[in-house]
């Protein structure tokens, strides 16, 4: 089986923002507008992201 | 090539009628989970009678996921550690995923991402049952089967599933809206058509037709089943977090809209989410190691 993409809590920088990226690809279909879906901030807390969003400028642009 | 919606609609009716029954054991199985009086005995006896639905029995009674690895050799045994209802729907799961195994995926597309992910939102839609008081096992029943008609669309209509998923990537679109614009119908329709015809339990059924829209069943009693509403919020909310989980491990995963009244219906504050996900998580990867996915 393959190596799950982003399963574990981010413990550090690095896998901080692997998180954050991947994050962001899933939820891209939100058209940068992350925030407005109840199920976004939750998946940062839950895979140990801060309780910051990120700034708006790193959100994905609409594909 | 762009199919004809119309020709799609009567092309798939005729695919459906021609596809092979259930297992009689599986009806059987499922008419103790629509709480009809059917005894275990009775059901054990239909389960031994047909080999393969025997042998995936004690497959899973078997798997890590119950902790007793060879220790189970008889189906009375198997049904007495799963639960009848809990056997049932994954029973149904593999059974159904047997009789429509595509012969070539479109490509994108897996058979290994499709399972894992109706395994987690089955997971998902059952943790969340308490929530809004619907039977547990019927919930999981539901979320296993509610992308059925993906699988019907990829393997009994290849060229139009190869149209769709086009269709998908060139626009980044969720699947359901793709096959809309593509055959005018979406995948939701297309498994409720065949849960219809296999006939599942019309609560059921019913719910997996309304999956993406739960608007559309939030009057209870559409089509003169109580209780659809509540299903359809379980199926539409367990298949965001299923989705949001990222447990179908498939790079081009995307998380769907959420639908506001649904997601409030829950009433899950902060604390209570985030330990829902945790469990779902940990759940659906045992399980879809359990079923070999």
């Amino acid at each position: 089986m393959n190596e799950p993409q982003n399963k574990l809590p981010a413990a550090n920088p690095a896998d901080a923002a692997a998180t954050e990226q991947r994050l962001a690809r899933l939820f891209r279909r939100a058209l940068g507008e992350q925030r407005l879906h109840p199920l976004y901030a939750l998946l940062r807390r839950h895979r140990g992201l801060t309780d910051a969003l990120p700034p708006a400028h790193t959100r994905p642009e609409p594909s | 090539m762009t199919p004809d919606p119309q020709s799609f609609a009567a092309r798939l009716d005729g695919r459906i009628a021609k596809l092979p029954p259930l297992p009689e054991a599986l009806r059987a199985v499922w008419q103790a989970l629509d709480k009809e009086n059917l005894s275990i005995t009775q059901c054990v006896r239909l389960i031994e009678q047909d080999s393969v639905l025997a042998g995936r029995t004690l497959r899973m009674a078997n798997s890590a996921f119950y902790g007793l690895a060879g220790r189970v050799a008889r189906i009375g045994d198997a049904v007495n550690l799963l639960g009848l209802r809990a056997m049932g729907s994954m029973l149904a799961a593999v059974s159904i995923g047997d009789a429509l195994k595509p012969a070539a995926a479109p490509a994108g597309w897996s058979l290994r991402g499709y399972t894992r992910h109706a395994v987690a939102a089955a997971v998902a839609a059952r943790a969340l049952a308490p929530r809004l008081g619907v039977d547990a096992e019927q919930a999981f029943l539901a979320g296993l089967m509610h992308d059925i008609g993906q699988l019907v669309l990829v393997s009994q209509f290849a060229t139009e599933a190869a149209a769709v998923r086009a269709h998908a990537q060139a626009g980044d679109l969720p699947s359901h809206l793709a096959e809309q614009a593509v055959l005018g119908m979406d995948h939701a329709e297309i498994g409720a058509r065949l849960a219809r015809h296999w006939r599942f339990p019309a609560l059921i059924s019913e719910a997996m037709a309304n999956h993406h829209q739960p608007g559309g069943a939030l009057m209870d009693g559409v089509d003169g089943v109580d209780g659809v509403a509540d299903l359809t919020v379980l199926i539409h909310v367990g298949d965001a977090m299923a989705h949001a989980l990222d447990l179908a491990d498939e790079p081009d995963e995307a998380v769907p809209p959420l639908d506001a009244a649904a997601w409030l219906k829950l009433r899950l504050d902060e604390p209570a989410a985030l330990a829902l996900l945790a469990r779902i998580e940990a759940e659906a990867r045992t399980m879809s190691e359990a079923l070999g996915s």
